[in-house]
């Protein structure tokens, strides 16, 4: 796992913010709304793994 | 020093990007925490490891017998995940989750100690008897 991973997800975050206002403002709430939660899908696919690396990681550290 | 020196930059940093994505979007603030929790758990993960070996060292050397040390090893890895759990969910503000969460640990960490409590029991019984 590397830093990087922190700062894709903020970049991915600043993105969709910047994202969602325009399309607000051009009256297409349905679409940001559609927008927030595909950035969402997308970051929550990239931690899972992580998570399932934490687990197994704390499996084999204490031998479980 | 210098991996809690990386440790120190990264959770600033990403406390930082939190604050900025928290006004627009809450929930990628909270999966940014967990992922700065996770590379920070596993900088520690090799110390961790070190005490861990040192612990089954120190039994082995007092004769302590393998089933012994394997409860409380295992109380302290549920301990470890029920507290991330519980303080993640608390800071988004799901304070049920993290009390259930909580109440699962110590559940949890009771049925792994069991065998301990019936070793000891044991243990009486044949010194009473």
């Amino acid at each position: 796992m590397d830093v990087d991973l922190i700062f894709k997800i903020a970049a991915i975050g600043i993105v969709v913010a910047v994202l969602n206002q325009v399309l607000s403002r051009a009256g297409r709430d349905e679409q940001a709304m559609m927008t927030t939660l595909a950035a969402l899908v997308v970051v929550l696919m990239m931690v899972v793994q992580e998570i399932a690396d934490l687990f197994d990681m704390v499996k084999t550290l204490f031998h479980l | 020093m210098e991996w809690m020196v990386k440790v120190a930059a990264v959770a600033i940093a990403a406390a930082v990007l939190g604050t900025v994505l928290r006004k627009t979007t809450p929930e990628l603030a909270l999966l940014l925490a967990l992922c700065a929790g996770l590379w920070i758990m596993g900088v520690a993960a090799g110390g961790l490891g070190a005490v861990a070996a040192l612990m089954e060292e120190l039994a082995g050397l007092s004769g302590l017998s393998e089933e012994l040390l394997e409860p409380v090893v295992k109380t302290v890895a549920l301990s470890i995940l029920t507290r991330l759990t519980a303080e993640i969910c608390r800071s988004v503000g799901e304070q049920g989750i993290a009390a259930f969460v909580e109440t699962a640990g110590t559940v949890l960490a009771l049925v792994v100690a069991l065998p301990l409590v019936r070793a000891v029991t044991v243990l009486m019984a044949e010194m009473l008897t």
